[in-house]
């Protein structure tokens, strides 16, 4: 029986990860060469030459990224919005990129920046000179010109406008120093509606995470009480692990730069339900091994979720650009796991279990969960939904294998989720490394009944 | 008939007389339903639907009402002053909201040739400031007098928060009889306390922004609330209070401090305690619930103080008037709670209840000026005068 299971869940395992390499191979890649290359090329054009070292930087606009999802969800097609990478070069000049197009671009003045151009000149003048840099100069429109003279040179900055599908709009904002373009800026202008509802749900489920943080604060001063009972009747209470849990967790949080606040509340969180579940609770904490296979199913569910929501008629965003480097993927992936999952699947059910049973227990703490990182959606609810569900799969194994494989669990499904939308991170090779873990867990230990 | 008591109670009586009358130094106050009314007919109209009336908070000059529609994009924020008419209504919109971008000179019209302070780009509009009025795109309103911003935690609130915590370790590893009568009786409370939780709301007007759906609201407010009933019905059975009968002079002690505390302070939240929906409810299930807290931090705090001997007791009673006279508004809870620990075992709860049970009708008694609080506040006065005279007219029958 236990070989069947083991098979089956081998075969799902597989599954899981094929579809996830297919679906990561979609995804969006920042190639750094070719990006280089890229500015380089455009800096070129203009007469400049981008000289010494580049970086590039990556951006993420969510709130715009989650406008331009639901603005075609209404049309009834799928577009996301690519993220936004932008190079600097040590000697001067930044291009910024938004998937193919040109979306930014500074240099300094050159030493002959040529003849000072009347203003009458300047559409025809800068629809030639950015002819091959902006692909479709032609289907904007100039709307207004400003000019201003500066010791002997005159500067012009020309506006640009073009509509788009459904209320949005574009804005080229490009300016000139005699006639040499030195600064370019496009601009997405979304349409009103798609705007206010993405910022309507975002500040409403910010509002209802309230509601979760005062539970798990609750639950922080009944951890604490605990402890202290256990203290005074001379327990013995893991001090040692839970302090290096507790400052782990708050060294994280602060060179990620949370708030201060949120970071001594999720170390203490952390700290206080290792000292109550390794002092008081009756119950094994578990090992991580067993989470790994749990987190690639997570993260497959994840990125299925907004297929189907669309199924049923809803709407939840596909994309969650964040700009985040590989170590800030990383140090978010464990500042989650370490931090939350101690006090959602382990110190909460153990305080609650006793007054509603584990089902309950297990249960509130995944809504809470599932309050502190919502998705915008719509209807709003569905943005708990999906969300519930992973928290929920998570209790399921705290249940079943202790509330370390679920921190091992969540630990794989925020890195990979968050990766997945980070350009810049080897998600092939993480995914990769993670599914052979995965298969050696289940090889070597087997699903347990 | 027990005489000491019946004469206590004359004086107790008096005191509470001449703090009514110290305390009753400005004019009573309309319900906020009738400056609904007055603020919906005489109000100076937008050109936009005011909504529903989400909340309503007290002011030093009248009620300040608080509007929004079922989609909440906007706030309307009307002031009506107690005896002058309704002022032209603020406005707070959400950014994302489309309008006109007016010049300087055309929005100055609108504003009534009002000096500009400013403007702000929204992504579809522009908005202009000016010292008393706004215009948003090209809707002219008054301009809102701007939300409070947090202001921190204050030293007595976080100390009452530590001395629960102390009270609950205290309790836990104590070991003492239940009183399961009491337990029964906080979570009834805890069930009234739910009900009374979608009136209360009104309360929370500043919670009202743009952007932001008031069912949104509503729902967290009243999920927010039952969580917090909960959690003190599951303190009641985990730290339980001491079993002990009231003693006369707990109760009388507590009665007179709450309707005095209220009758000097009045603070504003509690006046508009009176113009909620379900007004009786605040009158039959937070006393109890709160007095079972303040009681508990009383435990902590003489939990904390025991090691110091009769000493605790002068040490209590001096940080109780240290927090009454330099709280603020967290001082009067705190303050009780104190007192609640320099008592005796079990006398707390009685004391705390007593005085959370006459705070109410204290604050009404001098600042409301419509009849249902009154005839509420003066129905809980006479129970506990009655109740008070009952016993001492039959003497110590209930003496623990």
């Amino acid at each position: 029986m236990r070989r069947g299971w083991q098979h089956a869940a081998l075969a799902v395992l597989a599954a899981v990860a094929g579809w996830l390499a297919w679906r990561g191979s979609h995804r969006e890649v920042l190639d750094q060469a070719a990006a280089v290359a890229r500015a380089r090329a455009v800096l070129g054009e203009l007469g400049g030459e981008a000289a010494g070292e580049a970086t590039v930087r990556l951006r993420g606009e969510p709130l715009l990224a989650w406008a331009w999802e639901r603005a075609w969800a209404e049309r009834g097609a799928v577009a996301v919005l690519p993220s936004v990478f932008t190079v600097s070069f040590r000697e001067g000049g930044e291009v910024g990129f938004r998937g193919s197009q040109l979306v930014e671009l500074r240099r300094p003045l050159p030493a002959d920046p040529g003849e000072n151009l009347p203003a009458y000149l300047l559409e025809p003048h800068l629809r030639r000179k950015l002819k091959g840099i902006v692909a479709d100069l032609a289907s904007f429109s100039l709307a207004n010109v400003a000019l201003r003279e500066e010791g002997g040179l005159r500067w012009k900055r020309a506006r640009f406008s073009k509509e788009l599908a459904g209320g949005w709009g574009e804005e080229l904002v490009v300016e000139v120093a005699g006639s040499a373009v030195v600064a370019l800026r496009r601009t997405l202008v979304p349409e009103a509606s798609d705007m206010g509802l993405v910022v309507g749900r975002v500040s409403e489920l910010v509002r209802a995470r309230w509601l979760a943080l005062l539970a798990l604060g609750l639950a922080l001063a009944g951890l604490l009480v605990s402890c202290l009972e256990g203290f005074y009747v001379r327990l013995r209470l893991p001090w040692g692990k839970a302090a290096m849990v507790g400052l782990a967790v708050f060294f994280l949080g602060s060179a990620l730069r949370h708030g201060q606040l949120a970071t001594m509340f999720w170390a203490a969180a952390a700290a206080f339900s290792v000292l109550a579940l390794g002092g008081e609770s009756t119950t094994a904490s578990g090992r991580l091994a067993p989470g790994v296979p749990l987190g690639l199913g997570l993260v497959a569910w994840t990125l299925l979720w907004p297929e189907l929501a669309q199924l049923l008629g809803a709407w939840v965003p596909r994309s969650s650009q964040s700009g985040a480097t590989l170590w800030q993927v990383a140090g978010e992936a464990a500042f989650r796991a370490a931090g939350e999952e101690p006090l959602l699947r382990g110190g909460v059910p153990w305080l609650l279990a006793p007054f509603v049973g584990a089902l309950g227990a297990y249960g509130f703490a995944a809504f809470c969960g599932a309050l502190l990182h919502p998705l915008p959606a719509v209807p709003l609810p569905l943005a708990l939904a999906g969300e519930f569900v992973g928290q929920a799969a998570l209790g399921w194994l705290a249940v079943r294998q202790g509330w370390l494989s679920a921190v091992a669990a969540r630990g794989v499904w925020e890195l990979l989720r968050g990766a997945f939308f980070a350009p810049a991170f080897p998600w092939q090779l993480a995914l990769a490394f993670l599914a052979l873990v995965a298969f050696g867990v289940l090889l070597w230990t087997g699903p347990r009944r | 008939m027990d005489r000491t008591k019946a004469l206590s109670l004359f004086g107790l009586l008096a005191a509470g007389v001449l703090a009514a009358s110290l305390g009753g130094r400005s004019a009573r106050c309309g319900s906020p339903q009738q400056a609904q009314g007055r603020a919906e007919e005489q109000a100076p109209q937008l050109a936009l639907v005011w909504g529903k009336l989400r909340g309503f908070s007290r002011k030093a000059q009248g009620w300040e009402l608080f509007y929004q529609p079922a989609h909440g994009a906007w706030v309307v924020r009307v002031l009506v002053p107690d005896d002058a008419a309704p002022q032209k209504p603020a406005l707070e919109v959400a950014g994302w909201l489309p309008g006109s971008r007016l010049s300087l000179e055309a929005a100055q019209r609108l504003a009534g040739g009002e000096r500009a302070e400013g403007f702000l780009e929204r992504p579809a509009r522009r908005d202009w400031y000016f010292s008393r009025a706004a215009v948003f795109g090209a809707l002219p309103a008054a301009r809102s007098p701007g939300r409070q911003a947090g202001v921190g935690v204050s030293w007595a609130a976080a100390l009452l928060a530590g001395l629960l915590l102390a009270g609950a370790t205290a309790r836990r590893v104590g070991s003492h009889p239940v009183d399961r009568g009491l337990r029964r009786a906080m979570l009834l409370a805890a069930a009234l306390g739910v009900l009374a939780l979608p009136g209360a709301t009104r309360l929370a007007a500043a919670l009202f922004t743009p952007g932001i759906r008031p069912f949104v609201n509503l729902t967290v407010l009243v999920a927010a609330g039952s969580l917090l009933l909960a959690t003190v019905a599951a303190a009641a059975y985990l730290f339980p209070a001491f079993p002990s009968r009231p003693r006369w002079w707990t109760w009388a002690g507590g009665a007179l401090s709450g309707w005095v505390l209220g009758a000097l302070t009045a603070p504003p939240w509690a006046v508009a305690v009176a113009g909620v929906p379900g007004r009786v409810l605040w009158l039959l299930a937070p006393p109890l619930l709160a007095g079972y807290l303040l009681d508990l931090a009383g435990a902590g705090a003489r939990g904390l103080l025991a090691p110091l001997g009769r000493l605790a007791w002068l040490l209590l009673a001096a940080g109780a008037v240290l927090a009454f006279g330099w709280g603020g508004s967290w001082g009067l809870p705190l303050g009780v709670a104190l007192l609640a620990g320099a008592l005796p075992l079990g006398q707390g709860v009685w004391f705390a209840t007593a005085a959370a049970s006459t705070f109410l009708p204290g604050v009404w008694w001098v600042a409301v000026g419509w009849l249902g609080p009154l005839r509420d506040g003066l129905a809980v006065l006479l129970a506990t005068v009655g109740g008070l005279s009952a016993t001492a007219l039959r003497g110590g029958k209930v003496e623990a």
